[in-house]
């Protein structure tokens, strides 16, 4: 199937008024995760620096949040300090973690310092001690000991990274069954396609105006079928069992303008039942008039509860009205779902750094910015700039 | 931080919601064939005029690429293209605003009127002192101030058909700017649109070293180069402090930053408030804010620019959330009080961009983020300001800095 943009609204975003923003702690890491394009050579980074780079990134990007990154975030001795900074210099505090050292007093003291979210990386990938040989399916229950966790220590908006392999492709839906059953505690899931270099022998590798070893980089060398999975691909499985689960918001390829780097599906419903998604007249609305307000866009939901008012753009919005419209007939058979809560939840298909025709294709407003040396830089891109000086380029062999 | 000026604080400018896929305007080169030779010029003569079919596929995907309002037909020079009529149409029938970008040589009464007829509703002139006219003996930009009202006063004749002027800053030309913008200022119902652009070039630096696919290109493949750096590194601060100097009302409002120095102002955008002859200042963030959003949420497009000129007297309705709007709503006041007539007069806006195009700095190679003016080459969207690279080398220029400082590790 492919998607009509006509019907998507591209994220205003860029680099110097963007949403998000990303900030990396150690690249000490408790996990080998097959995806992870990042490796270990600084360990632990000085909390003055961070201090330094969370100020700049806010100057630059006039970003509303920082997503504490890694490397594994817990591991970092400061975390506390980091989290309160970005708080109190009137960001939103996001940890992007494994969990696997999350405990629920220290998640108690996270929440107290202002963290505002989590991002867990929970897939099948990971091998996790304990944990070997579960699919996607068991990995679920994982899931729910993190959520739990984040709604204990105090209604920590709680979001998964997932990154999608070919052998995983077919659990996609129970994830987002199980997401749906737990819209109340899950505001977030990223389905992340994994992502790598592949050379046929037909490509040469440059930085900064030198051949490079690729074989020095962990995402170098990958077979072609692993990591071509598309966007659209993805949404084509979702569509096939959730056909009301349309996306409403894009982010382009820089290089390839066609693709999509970010697919966005935002659920509307109950604990007991899903009504529908948010149109693209919404997501609009809600970026528009937090910037018109707020002068800054915003990342994610500030109250994911958002309650029975967004019925009320129906007005402008078709997809909000079909959920009224199978909301006010569910209330005629189940009359108590009048009372029900009503919840968002993202869902976003993501395709992340990748080369297509020889040709680095990131995302044109990426949301997870960093500074390096003093410079604005991809997140993705951090360790071609630490190993290289700069960002990898693919040269097709001459004849 | 490549930027201490403090001229420009960006906490008060809206940055443009535009992204390559959601763009406001689109661009069309119709011919890469011209009768001036202008300093700054980074077009070659390789093609000449273009098949019109081809022409037409590319307004096509750049549309439904880019998403724009309006389309800027450009060249080489599109006076010269045989079917200019049609092309005009075709962009007008599918729904965009057709701009044209031209030095207006040979543009005549009935040639404008055939145009306009054709949908054209807008002509961007580019009129400088570094043109070498041959009809033209004009050297200061103050003289060439008369043959820019002669454009002027031929569109504001015939009506319908918007006035933009697109001058090239040279060192030289520099200490012109507020001449320039004195008689803008002056013919706020005529001109609608003045861009102020730096002079570019690509500089031939010890330390620097260019690249196409890989190789390294020597320097007398390198396109456009200047080896007098100080000829092509003017910056839009620079633009807009001469600019404030004279004129201090000219706040700006927006501002597009460079790719991959966001720290670079590439575009510095001010827009004038005022009757015919007089300004009486300027519009602030949240207006053009609220009219981006408002054109997008309704139109599900990016504004270009308006069909009418004639802004009226409601724009100061905005002056409620825009509080440079108000400052020019309250001077307006004061001015009817002193001469009522002027509440006769009608109220028009005039957008300034000071802009700084494509530029390679500290070894790296700053676009507009987003670029403006996205056009279709070979099926593919690219910076129209690499065309030649690709045309010519087959691939965007790169740069390298050699000994640049960086903090390269060992795996341990």
């Amino acid at each position: 199937m492919t998607l009509d943009r006509k019907k998507l609204y591209k994220f205003p975003w860029s680099k110097t008024d963007n949403p998000g923003a990303w900030i990396e702690v150690t690249d000490r890491c408790d996990l080998s995760c097959p995806g992870c394009f990042r490796h270990r050579i600084e360990g632990d980074r000085p909390i003055e620096e961070l201090k330094e780079d969370i100020l700049l990134c806010k100057k630059i990007t006039n970003c509303d949040r920082i997503a504490i990154a890694g490397g594994e975030p817990l591991l970092y001795p400061h975390l506390i300090e980091v989290v309160d900074f970005i708080a109190k210099n009137d960001m939103k505090p996001m940890i992007l973690t494994n969990g696997e050292s999350l405990t629920l007093d220290m998640a108690k003291e996270l929440k107290k310092a202002g963290l505002f979210q989590y991002y867990f990386h929970v897939d099948s990938g990971q091998k996790r001690p304990g944990w070997e040989g579960k699919n996607e399916i068991e990995l679920n229950a994982l899931r729910e000991r993190f959520a739990q966790i984040a709604w204990d220590s105090g209604r920590v908006q709680c979001g998964y990274n997932i990154t999608v392999f070919r052998s995983t492709l077919k659990y996609i839906n129970s994830i987002i069954e199980w997401g749906r059953k737990n819209i109340d505690k899950v505001q977030h899931i990223s389905l992340i396609t994994f992502r790598g270099l592949h050379n046929d022998g037909k490509k040469k590798y440059f930085a900064n105006g030198k051949q490079i070893d690729l074989s020095r980089l962990k995402i170098g060398q990958k077979k072609l079928s692993e990591i071509n999975i598309g966007t659209e691909e993805i949404y084509d499985i979702i569509s096939e069992d959730y056909p009301m689960m349309k996306p409403s918001a894009y982010l382009a390829g820089s290089a390839k303008p066609e693709t999509y780097k970010f697919l966005i599906i935002i659920n509307l419903g109950s604990k007991k039942k899903i009504y529908g998604v948010l149109g693209r007249k919404t997501v609009e609305l809600n970026e528009i008039s937090h910037h018109l307000r707020r002068s800054r866009y915003q990342a994610g939901f500030e109250n994911p509860k958002i309650g029975k008012k967004i019925y009320l753009l129906s007005l402008f919005d078709k997809e909000v009205r079909k959920s009224l419209g199978r909301f006010l007939l569910h209330a005629l058979i189940r009359p108590a779902a009048l009372f029900d809560s009503v919840y968002l939840q993202c869902v976003n298909i993501q395709q992340p750094n990748e080369f297509i025709d020889g040709e680095k294709n990131l995302c044109d407003g990426c949301v997870n910015m960093m500074i390096y040396n003093g410079d604005l830089i991809h997140s993705c891109q951090l360790d071609e700039y630490r190993f290289f000086g700069g960002p990898i380029q693919e040269i097709k062999k001459l004849e | 931080m490549n930027n201490n000026r403090m001229s420009v604080d960006r906490t008060k400018l809206y940055k443009f919601p535009w992204s390559k896929t959601d763009n406001q305007c689109g661009w069309i080169e119709v011919t890469d064939f011209c009768n001036l030779h202008c300093r700054g010029c980074y077009r070659h003569r390789l093609d000449g005029h273009r098949p019109l079919e081809e022409i037409k596929e590319d307004i096509r995907r750049c549309q439904e690429l880019t998403n724009c309002d309006g389309m800027a037909i450009a060249g080489g020079e599109p006076l010269q293209y045989p079917e200019i009529v049609e092309v005009v149409r075709f962009i007008k029938e599918n729904k965009m605003k057709p701009v044209m970008l031209s030095n207006g040589v040979g543009l005549t009464g009935d040639l404008l009127k055939e145009l306009k007829k054709a949908g054209l509703m807008k002509i961007h002139f580019h009129v400088d002192s570094n043109q070498d006219r041959p009809d033209w003996n004009g050297t200061t930009e103050i003289e060439m101030n008369d043959l820019r009202q002669h454009f002027a006063d031929l569109l504001y004749k015939h009506g319908g058909v918007q006035c933009g002027f697109h001058i090239t800053v040279c060192r030289s030309s520099f200490k012109y700017i507020p001449d320039i913008i004195k008689w803008s200022r002056r013919n706020m119902h005529k001109i609608q649109h003045i861009s102020l652009i730096a002079l570019r070039g690509i500089p031939i630096e010890d330390d620097v070293e260019y690249y196409v696919n890989g190789r390294k290109i020597a320097d007398d493949e390198v396109l456009n180069k200047f080896t007098d750096v100080s000829q092509i590194n003017i910056t839009t601060e620079e633009m807009y402090d001469i600019l404030k100097s004279e004129f201090p009302d000219s706040d700006a409002c927006a501002y597009l930053n460079g790719l991959s120095i966001p720290e670079i102002n590439k575009y510095i955008v001010i827009v004038y408030v005022g009757s015919r002859k007089k300004v009486f200042g300027v519009l602030g963030r949240k207006t053009i804010e609220i009219v981006q959003v408002i054109s997008h949420l309704f139109t599900g497009k990016y504004l270009s620019f308006f069909k009418n000129p004639v802004a009226g007297r409601k724009l100061f309705l905005l002056s409620k959330f825009d509080s440079l709007l108000k400052k020019t709503f309250i001077n307006y006041l004061r001015e009817v009080r002193r001469k009522p007539s002027l509440f006769l007069n009608n109220i028009y806006t005039q957008t300034i961009a000071l802009q700084q195009p494509i530029e390679f700095k500290d070894g790296k190679k700053v676009y507009c983020d987003p670029c403006v003016n996205f056009m279709v080459y070979k099926n593919k969207l690219i910076n129209p300001c690499q065309l030649d690279e690709y045309r010519l080398l087959g691939s965007p220029i790169e740069v390298v800095k050699i000994n640049k400082k960086t903090r390269e590790h060992k795996i341990k």
